[in-house]
């Protein structure tokens, strides 16, 4: 692509040095009046708070400034003019040109009354400074070139000045250890210091450096060399200034200016005394004054008289901090305070970084004068009919040079000022071999923008010369581009339409509709009215009320307010963030700023949905659960190869067939919600084939962990049908079953998996855990099978119900598999009713259901029986289906009367049988009680459900027959008994009858005993 | 074929069945054969538990009855009406039948949808569709309520006539599913293509499409939007030849007026699905 174009693109039209003659920092042109006239460019806007008494928070010309300083007698009293604008906004070229006005060059009249003295910003050096105020009188000065001395010995000199005279604010003050080399060591600094100023003065252009010999980190360190308790740390506003005082005072001197203010005034006055002519000094920036700014201002605001003007121009900025610092304290006065109030004007060039004079329209004619010029000097001259192609300013046009204004910028910032037009842009342009649109696209002056023609439609080339050179037609909403542009830069379409206009012949391209109001909505959103036309692609200017058929027009508001540099910035940014969109979504290269575009799809997957629940997606059960994916904030979603996350994701892939819905997605975020014209039905769809995926891939990882047989939802009904059995023996699972509650009131007995099986047995132990999911369990058959509170979703439970109901045992089988150990994340899959709090892990469910699963179904009848036994031991050796509670009550009591005679200590259990056994009736259902009995006596069962099912019967049967605990006591009683017994029977009333003879013989015993004791 | 309509039917205003939605709805009149017993309806449908409430299922019995799905041979069984129009068509088109069958003052709840054609708002925020149907269908016998506006969606957005968002704006655009099932049904039984034939067909017999009628008539900005996306999609082509008479504006595609339609296959995806079957695919097989 870039051969074929460099093939056509035609730079014979200018020369090298030419163009680095005129487009450079110090402009050569400005030593010479007829370039100079050549090149500039009316600086018509300048905002004046106030003006000598005429203007008053106004817009005032060049001429209105020119001719104020024409106002006036040659010895009135001094009048300062404040002139504020930042670097490159044309104050000097407006300096320059005030400068030739009052030497008579220009049109001015009246001029010969003044004499300028240009004190450039390029010539601030002292002797400079000096030599141009002595110039007119052809005095000379005798002042030594600092750059031409050696810097140690000035600064030696320094010294010794200092230590001989420092001057009344530090003639109290003890100054050896600052100036001993071995402490302090000023000197050395110093000698620094004027090496850096030497270098600084040698240098071409308006090079940053730091014109104090003395600046506040070298205070700094002065300061902290000489410890906190030096004087110099306790008073250090004051002494910096004093001492930075002195050394210029002594500086100035050195090199020859003894006392630069009385030079100052004697000059001026000499002016007006002997040639009748008043100097207007005319300053281009105080703030690269070095040694001299704090002597100038001084005699600026001193109220002795002076008869002279002076400009005083300097950088924004420049006085929240130096301005302060070089005036010293004024009393209680604010020091710009002071400064404003004795003088007669206060003027901006800029503001926010934008040149009040130079607007778009401005900004083109300002580098058509350049064009024509450096063409002209270059001596080739390009075709008639290519500049006319390029509205005469080849190789930009008029759409091109706005569209740059409009996107100027430096650090990042915004600056529409002329030199960074001229200087970082067109002069680039016009030294480069690439093509000026190429130039701009790669350049760090001109903030991104956005394709102004639809990116999907167009290949690169096109789309960039199409967005630098195009302009919006009026007739039919497309971009249109000059037929001669797209041929000198190579461009061929056959698609596209061509239509004839008065002025040429154009293309018509498709316009990025979609950036343009994404953008466009910004602007609306932070109130301003200025980026439609200018930098979304639209050269009419739908929004901001320009006439679209004339590019002339001018901005129209008369305040100085302008474009607000945030909401500038804030443009700047989302042009940038598209720009990195387009280029990501094209390649799958870096993408910077992906998070914006993560951003909206997160948000929009989530208008509609709640992507990261599984549960029953057509349900509306407030409150019941659901299992949430829980990383990150919200639905994860990857940028394909820019941004991906590990784990499950919603994937954005690359390519430009999603270029159109993608734009949509960064627009939502851009501009916190759809654009007018955005298909919300396309996001819709877009979003529920994401969410149902997504919720799929939940699935899928869960489903993983399972036997293929089995469903997560089979896992619910699983556990809550184990939980009902677990609790109370239950072995149906209707539909009841599925939503009735567990309550453990309902039971009248304590659970036997606990009770009889014991606490530390393992199904015990595992059933423990899986009761802790109760909650878990139901509320997530609530979230899986409802479809509203009250309404059960028919079809979805039927199957699965029927699955566990029909065949629980294949399904304990399954939950035997169930493996959690090949779910990923397992963290990330927690149960709640919210995501927020969804905090109990899937895991640990799925674990506690497969491990219960496990030790339910080793639960055998021996094991069952053993832990019968001790119930059934009693009951098997003396039950028989002939008692009757008569019998069991009479048996009580003979056994009672023996164990009396032995003084045996009756056990509670065996007060609460007496005491039923008293009853009249005491409601023993025996014969239900036998009947029941053969269930436990020798357990013959078909599965682990009816196993937990007898124990539950057991333990009921503990609790409702009596019968038990007779057989168990009457049992003890006997035991208790045999401590004196001899012979045994089996049979009740056989064994009675024995322990009755026993009683007899113990009772003749005892008799013995007590007439023993008796006697 | 001529549609039936219930008899001795509740004469209750349609959007005052406030609990009634269309998940269960259509849930419900799928198992209804001839001779189904409302209890076993109830056995089915009723949460099963102590305190359970069968209000919700004799609600929806209601509604089926109201809007002509099902009559009451006995007290106690239910069965579908047979032979109404469009039975071949799914369940949610055919309740769009239903209603826009009923007569006045039933034909209430059909015409919110002609509110939201006029107001062609892609987003229509819940408050301002209520004011509007308060001014435009004022004359009804009942006072519009949000309660009676939140029953229309719920009902509708199940079934895909409308999204409802962030439970803040209704998004007005019909599902991809109901467009293409519409635009294939009119195409079979007509074995017509023509955009404007077809939309009128839609209007007579389903829901209002269009936010002016006078000249070239515009389709309203939800349901330009679902053709818009099928267009998007490939599952849709709009032709406007050189000596169309009949053309539609169609705002949302980029070919400003058509006149002829041709539907590709109906994708699998689940954005083709009506919602409540398109979370279907989640479940195992």
């Amino acid at each position: 692509m870039s051969s074929q174009q460099q093939q056509t693109y035609d730079t014979t039209g200018w020369t090298e040095s030419v163009v680095k003659d005129y487009l450079t920092a110090t402009s050569q042109q400005k030593d010479d009046p007829e370039k100079f006239y050549d090149t500039h460019l009316d600086v018509d806007k300048i905002y004046a708070e106030f003006l000598g008494g005429t203007y008053q928070d106004d817009f005032v010309s060049q001429e209105d400034l020119r001719d104020e300083l024409l106002s006036g007698g040659v010895d009135d009293d001094i009048r300062t003019y404040i002139l504020r604008g930042e670097t490159g906004s044309g104050k000097s070229q407006l300096c320059q040109w005030l400068d030739y006005e009052l030497q008579g060059i220009g049109n001015a009249e009246n001029v010969d009354e003044r004499v300028p003295l240009h004190i450039k910003a390029s010539e601030t050096s002292l002797e400079q400074i000096i030599t141009t105020i002595a110039e007119p009188l052809e005095i000379d000065p005798e002042v030594d070139q600092v750059t031409e001395l050696n810097a140690g010995e000035l600064a030696d000199g320094i010294v010794a000045s200092i230590r001989a005279n420092p001057g009344p604010k530090l003639k109290d003050i003890e100054l050896n250890r600052l100036l001993s080399p071995k402490e302090g060591d000023l000197g050395s600094i110093l000698e620094k210091n004027i090496e850096n100023y030497q270098k600084g003065l040698m240098e071409d252009d308006e090079t940053d450096f730091d014109p104090n010999l003395i600046s506040r980190d070298d205070y700094r360190d002065l300061r902290l060399k000489l410890g906190t308790d030096s004087v110099f740390h306790e008073n250090a506003d004051v002494l910096r200034q004093a001492l930075r005082d002195e050394i210029h005072r002594h500086f100035s001197h050195l090199i020859g200016v003894d006392d630069f203010q009385g030079q100052l005034r004697d000059y001026t006055k000499r002016m007006v005394e002997e040639q009748n002519q008043r100097p207007v000094i005319i300053c281009e920036d105080v703030t690269t004054f070095s040694v001299l700014k704090e002597q100038l201002l001084d005699q600026i605001i001193q109220v002795e008289s002076a008869t002279y003007d002076i400009v005083l121009g300097y950088t924004t900025g420049f006085e929240q901090d130096d301005l302060q610092d070089a005036l010293g304290s004024r009393g209680s006065e604010e020091p710009l305070t002071y400064l404003k109030d004795r003088a007669e004007g206060y003027l901006s060039l800029t503001d926010d970084g934008e040149a009040y004079f130079l607007d778009d329209a401005i900004s083109v004619e300002l580098v058509r004068k350049y064009l024509d010029v450096i063409k002209r000097e270059s001596g080739v001259g390009v075709s008639e009919e290519l500049e006319s192609a390029f509205d005469s300013l080849y190789p930009f046009n008029r759409a091109f040079i706005r569209r740059v204004y409009q996107n100027l910028q430096e650090n990042g910032d915004p600056r529409r000022t002329p030199r960074v037009l001229l200087q970082k842009v067109v002069r680039r342009c016009l030294l480069s071999d690439d093509p000026p649109y190429e130039v701009v696209e790669k350049s760090t002056n001109v903030a991104d923008i956005v394709p102004a023609v639809n990116p999907a439609a167009y290949d690169d080339l096109t789309e960039q010369v199409a967005t630098w050179y195009g302009v919006e037609d009026e007739s039919s909403d497309r971009i249109k581009v000059n037929q001669g542009v797209l041929d000198a830069f190579g461009v061929r379409h056959t698609s596209v339409q061509t239509v004839d206009r008065e002025d040429g012949t154009y293309s018509l391209f498709e316009s990025n509709e979609m950036a343009q109001q994404i953008l466009i909505e910004t602007g609306e959103t932070t109130g301003t009215d200025t980026p439609g036309g200018d930098s979304g692609g639209s050269d009419t200017g739908k929004t901001t009320g320009k006439d679209p058929d004339d590019p002339e027009t001018e901005t129209t508001g008369q305040q100085p307010t302008g474009q607000n540099s945030t909401e500038r910035k804030d443009l700047d940014r989302k042009q940038r963030q598209m720009k990195d969109f387009y280029k990501w979504v094209r390649t799958g290269d870096d993408y910077e700023s992906s998070e914006k575009l993560r951003g909206g799809a997160e948000d929009i997957l989530e208008l509609w949905h709640e992507p990261t629940r599984l549960a029953n997606p057509n349900a509306t059960t407030p409150g019941a659960n659901g299992i949430y994916y829980t990383k990150g904030s919200s639905v994860p979603v990857s940028i394909q190869g820019a941004n991906e996350r590990k784990g499950l994701d919603v994937m954005l892939p690359f390519g430009e067939d999603h270029m159109e819905l993608y734009t949509e997605v960064l627009g939502y975020e851009l501009n916190d919600g759809f654009r007018e014209g955005a298909n919300i039905e396309q996001l819709h769809s877009w979003a529920t084939e994401n969410v149902v995926g997504f919720r799929q891939k939940m699935r899928d990882a869960l489903e993983t962990c399972l036997p293929p047989e089995m469903t997560i939802e089979h896992c619910f009904l699983l556990g809550k049908y184990l939980l009902l059995n677990g609790e109370f023996g239950e072995t149906a699972f209707g539909r009841e079953e599925v939503f009735t509650g567990i309550d453990l009131d309902d039971r009248e007995y304590s659970n036997p998996i606990h009770t009889i099986l014991g606490r530390t047995h393992p199904v015990s132990e595992m059933f423990t855990e899986l009761s802790h999911r109760r909650s878990d369990i139901e509320g997530l058959i609530e979230g899986f099978f409802l479809l509203k509170s009250s309404v059960v979703d028919y079809q979805k439970l039927r199957d699965v119900r029927t699955d566990i109901a029909n065949d629980p045992g294949e399904y304990l089988g399954y939950a035997q598999q169930i493996d959690t150990g090949k779910l990923d994340e397992p963290t990330r899959y927690e149960i709640g009713s919210t995501r927020s709090n969804a905090n109990v892990q899937v895991s640990t469910f799925l674990d506690a259901l497969s491990d219960y699963a496990i030790e339910v179904d080793i639960l055998d009848d021996d094991d069952l029986q053993s832990h019968f036994d001790e119930y059934l031991d009693p009951v098997r050796k003396w039950y028989d289906p002939s008692h009757t509670a008569t019998e069991l009550a009479d048996w009580f009591d003979r056994l009672e009367d023996c164990l009396g005679t032995f003084e045996e200590t009756k056990e509670s259990d065996w007060q609460d049988v007496e005491e039923l056994l008293e009853k009249e009736d005491p409601q023993l259902q025996l014969s239900e009680f036998g009947n029941r009995i053969d269930d436990f006596l020798d357990p013959e069962l078909d599965s682990p459900f009816e196993r937990i099912s007898v124990l539950h019967s057991f333990a009921q049967s503990q609790e409702n027959h009596h019968a038990w605990k007779v057989y168990r006591v009457l049992d003890e009683m006997i035991d208790a008994l045999d401590e004196y017994d001899v012979d045994q029977s089996t049979d009740l009333t056989d064994r009675l009858t024995e322990l009755e003879r026993l009683n007899e013989y113990e009772s003749a015993r005892s008799e013995v005993r007590a007439a023993l004791e008796e006697y | 074929m001529t549609y039936t309509y219930a008899t001795n039917k509740s004469s209750r205003d349609l959007v005052s069945y406030q609990s009634v939605r269309g998940a269960e709805t259509k849930a419900i009149f799928e198992t209804i054969q001839e001779g189904t017993s409302i209890s076993g309806i109830k056995d089915n449908f009723v949460k099963p538990v102590e305190d359970s409430s069968d209000r919700n299922v004799d609600h929806v019995l209601q509604f089926l009855e109201a809007t002509d799905f099902i009559e009451r041979p006995s007290e106690r069984t239910v069965q579908p009406i047979e032979n109404q129009p469009f039975e071949n068509l799914p369940f949610e088109l055919r309740l769009l039948h239903h209603l826009s069958r009923q007569e006045n003052p039933q034909d209430h709840f059909i015409r919110i949808t002609e509110v939201v054609a006029d107001a062609d708002v892609a987003l229509y925020d819940k408050e301002d569709l209520l004011e509007d149907v308060k001014r435009q269908l004022g004359s009804y016998p009942f006072d519009w309520t949000k309660e009676k506006i939140k029953m229309w969606y719920d009902m509708l957005a199940p079934l895909g006539l409308v999204s409802v968002r962030d439970n803040q704006e209704i998004l007005t655009s019909p599902s991809p599913a109901i467009v293409y099932d519409l635009l294939d049904e009119y195409e079979t039984r007509e074995g017509d293509r023509r955009v404007r034939h077809a939309l009128d067909w839609v209007e007579e017999h389903f829901f209002a499409c269009y936010t002016s009628r006078g000249g070239v008539p515009t389709v309203h900005r939800g349901l330009s939007d679902t053709i818009g996306t099928l267009v998007a999609d490939g599952v849709l082509e709009l032709r406007s030849p050189s000596d169309a008479t009949h053309e539609v504006d169609v705002p949302s595609t980029k070919a400003d007026r058509v006149s002829s339609f041709t539907l590709n296959d109906r994708p699998a995806r689940p954005a083709y699905q009506y919602p409540l079957e398109a979370h279907e695919i989640e479940v195992k097989a």
